[in-house]
């Protein structure tokens, strides 16, 4: 696998203005191939609101948190085989009283080629193979 | 879009470089997650990939994509993708709680892509702290 080319990834669907990017509303049937921000929504909300449990955050914000910072400084980015691409980074679980990681967590983005815009973003077991 | 084994090794090519091998049961549709690959797996999920199914779902998926250079292209890889992220998806403590997962004839008589899963609970052990998630640890 090759590496991949940096750029500005998208968010295609949703409701309201992405922070990386303007939405479009897409169809939610996501078992029929639909992807962005209403598969993000249907599939992995419940994942991110895991994480944002005990925090401030809502699941959103960390579902940006993480595009941001995939986006900004990948710790693995493949080739995922096909037209998409996989980058991966850690983020960090911070107690705000004592300022100690207290839990990390690899989230996981992959990109379509080409535009860049965002498949999916998933909390996940592994980085990029 | 024919039919054709290539679409479903490239799903199981994919998993593969993944770590995430199947055993096909016997001459089945069905794929058993090999008792080498279940080690973050609360359950054994169970991959069904008719080729009929998965050709007739790509063929409609494609049409998704007319303004992209290859649709066909971009049907398979989005298939390939929702396989591969359904099994590595952290669904708390770092586990996968997907048990089966596929291609179906739905109600509608359309084929679609579904997944089941039962989750567990897990506890968040914040203990009683505010805590924030961040890019980048504390300096």
């Amino acid at each position: 696998m090759g590496s991949v080319r940096k750029g500005h990834p998208r968010v295609q669907g949703g409701d309201k203005v992405h922070r990386l990017a303007p939405l479009l509303l897409l169809s939610p049937l996501w078992n029929r191939g639909v992807h962005g921000y209403r598969h993000i929504l249907i599939r992995h909300r419940a994942d991110f609101e895991r994480l944002a449990a005990g925090t401030y955050q809502n699941w959103r914000d960390i579902a940006d948190l993480a595009m941001d910072s995939i986006t900004r400084d990948p710790d693995a980015a493949k080739l995922a085989g096909g037209n998409q691409s996989c980058l991966s980074r850690v983020i960090f679980l911070r107690n705000l009283r004592t300022n100690q990681v207290v839990r990390q967590q690899i989230i996981r983005m992959y990109v379509r080629n080409g535009d860049n815009n965002i498949a999916t973003v998933y909390p996940a077991g592994t980085q990029c193979p | 879009m024919e039919a054709t084994a290539d679409h479903r090794q490239a799903i199981f090519d994919h998993l593969s470089r993944e770590g995430l091998l199947f055993d096909r049961v016997g001459s089945s549709d069905d794929y058993v997650l090999s008792a080498g690959a279940r080690g973050r797996f609360i359950h054994v999920p169970v991959l069904t990939i008719p080729l009929e199914l998965l050709d007739e779902y790509l063929s409609a998926a494609s049409r998704m994509y007319d303004d992209r250079p290859d649709p066909a292209l971009e049907a398979l890889s989005m298939a390939v993708m929702h396989v591969g992220e359904s099994l590595t998806s952290d669904h708390g403590d770092g586990m996968n709680a997907t048990t089966a997962l596929g291609f179906r004839r739905a109600d509608d008589g359309s084929v679609e892509f579904y997944v089941h899963e039962d989750r567990l609970e897990t506890s968040t052990g914040t203990g009683g702290d505010m805590m924030e998630w961040v890019a980048d640890p504390p300096g």
